[in-house]
This record gives C-alpha cells, sequence and structure tokens, in this order.
C-alpha cells in the first residue's frame, strides 16, 4: 500500500515528539504532589480540558475503525456521531459533569474509584472499580494501540514491531513522569492536529466525489451495495436497515448504543470534570468539545461513507470490495488513493498519518494514566486501608510511576496476542461492561443524598454477570474471543437467531438498573417498617 | 438541497432516508443547544457546595 515519502512524515513525527516530550517535562515540572500527578485540579483551563476530553473520547478507532465500519454499513453510523454529542457530551456534561466535580472537590476524590468508593464509604466498591480498569482497560488499550499502530506499518511500510515500541516508550515516557497535566496539554496538541487533518480530509473528499456523493450512493442497486460484512436486511448506504433485521442489531445495539452509552462512565473521563475549576469552565468545555467532536466523528464517518462513491467510480467496486484486508483499513487506503499525484498529496497523508498517531496517543495516554492511578492509588489505597484496618489513602506518585510502566508492558504483549480486526468491537466490549457494571451505581452517587451501598453493589454485581454472561453465551460478536461457550456446550452460542445479535450491554445494563431500582425499594421500606416502631 | 424522491420521501443532500439525514440534524443541533446553553450560563452566579 505504501506510497508515503517517508521523509516528510519522520520530519513531522520528529518535531511531534519533540513538542510531546516538551509538555511532559512541563507536566512533570508542574507535578508538586500526587493530586498534581493525579487529577492535576487547578491546573488547566476549560479549552485544554475540552480538547482533552474530546481527544481522550476518540481514539483512532473512532476515525478508522468506525469510519470503517460506516463505509460498510452506511450512514447509519451518524446517529453514533449524534450519540457521542448528545449523550457523550451533552448529558455527560450536563448530567454527570458538575455533580462530579462539585463532589469530587468535597470529598477530595483524585480518581473515579476514589469517587465512587468514598461516596458510598465503600472499599470493596472502590477496589472493584480500580480492578475493573486494571482488568479490562488494557485490553482496550491493546486495541487502540494495535489499531493505530497496525494502520501505520501497513501505511508507511514501517516495520509493525519498531513502531510499537517506539510508540508505548513515547507514550510512557510522558505519561509516567508528567502525569495528568503533560496527558491533557498533549491531549490539546493532538487535538488540534487532528482538527486540522480531518478538516483537509473532508473537504477532498467532497471535492473527489462532488456534491452529490450521497445521491450517487442512492442511485446504486441494492446488489452492488451488498457484500463481506453487510446483512440481512441492509438497504443501503443512505438508507436505514429494516427493523429488527440483523443488520439493524448490528448496527444499533453494538455501534450505536453500545457505544454512545457507555461513554458516560469512562473513568478517564470523569477525571477531566473533576479537574475543572468551576461550572461555569465545564460550560464552555462542552461546547468546544461538541464542536471538535462534530468536526472529526461527522468527517470520519460521512468520509468513510462517500469513499465508496470513489471506490465505485475509479475501480468498480465498492469500499469492502476493494480493501480486502479488512475494514479497518479502509480508510487508510482511500486516503492513500485519493491523494496520490495530488499537489502536496505527501504532505497531507503524512498529516492523516500524524492524526492517525494523535488519535491513538491521546487514548492510550489518559487510558495508562488511569490503569497507572487505579493500580498505584486505589488498589493500593485499599490494601493499605485493609492492612491497617482504617480509611486511608495513600497518595504515592513513584508507584503510580511504578504500575503505569508494568502496565505499559502487559498492553504491548496483549498487541500481540490479540486478533487483528477487533478495534471497534473491542471498544464496544470496554465502554458496555463498564456502563452496565458502573452507570447505575455512578447515577446513585451523584444524585441521592443517602447513597445505599448495599444497592450499589447488588447493582455493580449484576450488571458485571449479566454482561459476561450474555458476552461469553449469547452474543456471537463478542463470545468469538473467549470461545467459553463452545468448550463447554460444543457449540458457538447458546441460541442461534436473533438474539446471537443483541449487544450484551442492551440486557445488561437495564438488569443493573432493575436491580439498583429493586434494591432501593426494598432497602427503603425496611428503613421505614424499622424506623414505625422507635417513633410509635 | 431539499427535494422530494420517488416515494414522496423528503430527500437532503441526496440523503433519502430521514433516518439517516435526521442524524446529521440532530448533530448541528447539539452543537447549537450547546452554544445557548453556554450563552445563557456564562453571566450565572456560581454557587459552589
Amino acid at each position: 500500500m505504501s506510497s508515503v515519502n517517508l521523509t516528510v512524515f519522520s520530519a513531522m513525527t520528529v518535531v511531534f515528539v519533540a513538542v510531546t516530550l516538551l509538555l511532559g517535562w512541563y507536566g512533570y515540572r508542574n507535578s508538586k504532589n500526587s493530586e498534581d500527578y493525579l487529577l492535576g485540579r487547578n491546573k488547566s483551563n476549560s479549552v485544554i480540558i475540552a480538547l482533552s476530553y474530546g481527544a481522550t473520547f476518540l481514539s483512532a478507532s473512532a476515525v478508522i475503525g468506525f469510519g470503517g465500519q460506516a463505509a460498510v454499513h452506511g450512514g447509519a453510523l451518524m446517529w453514533l456521531c449524534f450519540l457521542n454529542l448528545a449523550v457523550g457530551v451533552i448529558v455527560a456534561f450536563l448530567v454527570f459533569g458538575g455533580r462530579t466535580r462539585r463532589l469530587g472537590k468535597r470529598l477530595k476524590a483524585s480518581t473515579f474509584a476514589d469517587l465512587l468508593g468514598k461516596t458510598y464509604g465503600s472499599r470493596g466498591i472502590r477496589m472493584y472499580t480500580a480492578l475493573l480498569i486494571i482488568v479490562m482497560m488494557p485490553i482496550y488499550c491493546a486495541a487502540v494501540l494495535k489499531g493505530g499502530v497496525n494502520s501505520l506499518a501497513v501505511i508507511t511500510g514501517l516495520d509493525y514491531n519498531m513502531m510499537l515500541i517506539a510508540l508505548s516508550v513515547v507514550v510512557a515516557v510522558y505519561v509516567v513522569y508528567g502525569g495528568i497535566i503533560a496527558v491533557m496539554y498533549n491531549d490539546a496538541l493532538q487535538a488540534v492536529i487532528m482538527l486540522v487533518g480531518m478538516i483537509v480530509i473532508f473537504a477532498v473528499t467532497m471535492s473527489a466525489v462532488g456534491g452529490d456523493g450521497f445521491s450517487q450512493l442512492t442511485d446504486m442497486s441494492l446488489s452492488q451495495i451488498l457484500g463481506p460484512g453487510v446483512q440481512e436486511g441492509a438497504n443501503g448506504w443512505t438508507r436505514f436497515p429494516d427493523f429488527g433485521s440483523p443488520e439493524w442489531m448490528t448496527v444499533v445495539t453494538t455501534f450505536l448504543l453500545g457505544v454512545g452509552i457507555g461513554a458516560l462512565t469512562q473513568p478517564q473521563l470523569a477525571v477531566r470534570f473533576m479537574s475543572a475549576k468551576s461550572d461555569r469552565m465545564l460550560n464552555k468545555s462542552m461546547l468546544i468539545g461538541c464542536v471538535f467532536i462534530l468536526v472529526i466523528v461527522g468527517s470520519a464517518y460521512t468520509v468513510g461513507v462517500l469513499c465508496n462513491v470513489y471506490f465505485m467510480d475509479h475501480f468498480d467496486q465498492t469500499a469492502i470490495q476493494y480493501v480486502t484486508s479488512g475494514v479497518d483499513f479502509i480508510i487508510p487506503t482511500y486516503i492513500i488513493e485519493v491523494f496520490s499525484g495530488m499537489t502536496f498529496g505527501d504532505l497531507f497523508v503524512s498529516l492523516f498519518l500524524l492524526s492517525l498517531l494523535c488519535a491513538s496517543i491521546s487514548t492510550i495516554s489518559a487510558l495508562m494514566h488511569t490503569i497507572g492511578a487505579a493500580g498505584g492509588y486505589d488498589a493500593y489505597s485499599v490494601w493499605r486501608s485493609i492492612k491497617e484496618g482504617r480509611d486511608t489513602d495513600a497518595p504515592s506518585v513513584n508507584l503510580n510511576r511504578a504500575v503505569t510502566m508494568v502496565m505499559m508492558v502487559l498492553v504491548v504483549v496483549y498487541c500481540y496476542l490479540m486478533p487483528s480486526d477487533i478495534i471497534a468491537k473491542a471498544t464496544s466490549v470496554f465502554m458496555g461492561v463498564t456502563a452496565a457494571a458502573l452507570l447505575p451505581t455512578y447515577f446513585h452517587a451523584l444524585y441521592s443524598k443517602r447513597p445505599d451501598r448495599r444497592a450499589a453493589v447488588l447493582s455493580i454485581a449484576a450488571g458485571t454477570l449479566v454482561y459476561m454472561f450474555w458476552a461469553l453465551f449469547v452474543c456471537s460478536g463478542t463470545s468469538v474471543f473467549l470461545p467459553v461457550c463452545e468448550m463447554l456446550t460444543g457449540k458457538a452460542v447458546l441460541f442461534e437467531g436473533i438474539l446471537a445479535s443483541v449487544d450484551p450491554m442492551i440486557v445488561s445494563l437495564p438488569a443493573s438498573i432493575l436491580v439498583m431500582a429493586a434494591a432501593l425499594v426494598i432497602g427503603r421500606s425496611r428503613c421505614g417498617e424499622d424506623a414505625e416502631p422507635a417513633s410509635a | 438541497m431539499l427535494a422530494r424522491n420517488k416515494v414522496n420521501q423528503m430527500s437532503l443532500f441526496g440523503i433519502p432516508d430521514p433516518w439517516i439525514w435526521m442524524a446529521y440534524v440532530g448533530c448541528f443541533a447539539c452543537v447549537a443547544f450547546c452554544a445557548i446553553w453556554y450563552w445563557l450560563k456564562k453571566d450565572e452566579v456560581e454557587e459552589d457546595e
């Protein structure tokens, strides 16, 4: 695939890495204590928070993973853009953001697990949240890292192993030394590069396919459209799939709801709220973040859909028919093709590659910082509390750094173990399991005057167990990664048919909510019964 | 920009299905909402709990 001018790309990358490390040093100089390292409260402004939130929220998955899915499944994926904005930004900031900031400040919480643990007065909830992060987040992180490096290696022709190690070392250095301040300032830099890159790609695409790109797609016959990955019920790139069909189930439950709602309980995003100085700052961040995500995601999905026009015009094939190496390579292949022979094409291809690098790094750095904090601060604090027999916080910047380093190595190992073509699925699984386990508990923590620990524990347990059962035994999309069902029963999933297309979060989140509601009702009625004799 | 196709559905930028183009409209509505919210709240005195 490679037709990249490596001299241009290398020069841009060297400058980028130098600035990145400089910002890492800035973070190191400004991290005077554990709170600075973990949270950076009052150390950033609304633009930094917004861009950091947006860049962390969007990984390379948003651009190449879901952009590629848009090329296959069509414009229905734009609902994911809408959900990212409506749920991932507006609901996140208005319903969760302000209260998270105020509660975090009042309880002196430095991490998401710390916030939940202190709200419920529960070491168990804090430890469970930390363990969920330590176990699940490296898989998501590895998917993001693998996806970014894989695309870059294929496009540039550079060695995959060399790029994987180099990228991991750069991220490790600035996260380990600079903490959250380095992470957030680097996120902002990377967000600006991503913005410029996506605007250029969008403009070139509109110019390449013409203003009637969607009309051309609409006029194509359904036999031309159907291809690998498209399921029964698909109606083309400009029409929504038939309600209830396998295609509808995949698009709606896996891509739209699985990722959109899951964004609310991302520990790495909750920390951004807690680092804000005021609610007014959050309101400004919400506006900037919304514009940022619209430009990046909206452009990626629209380009994904419209690249089919380009591939049909030039090669008489759809994107997925032409790009046989997989969905994740549709956007990179398209970029190489569309910019080849164009004036400054080398520069634009390198800019796209740098945007891809930025999208990966911004998410990975935030995830690594969160994993380090979960292990080096939350898990360690709980262990010390149990050992000393009293609740205590044990902030140790050096331990955080050590955990981050060890987990970074683990993430690199995962990259070699995980299958390819997994970015979108891994994103969906991570967001789904955190939402199912933690969303009702998080909401209850923010809105209840008397947070009920027992209800929270039951809700977390129900959400986790139902998610795991459905993911391993019912949903065909997730059971392939860990074929427990096949080992036990000889079948890939327990039930054939439509149930196999339903994402685990669609079932587990309502289960978690119902258990929370039932436990609260029972708990309150018991309190009432207990109170009556006393007041009589 | 706006047109009606054969089955009398309104199309936008060549997208015939309202279920698709409404997603685009929704995205821009989100940005508009954020701008209005920020404008309304920017002078509000903040009470920290």
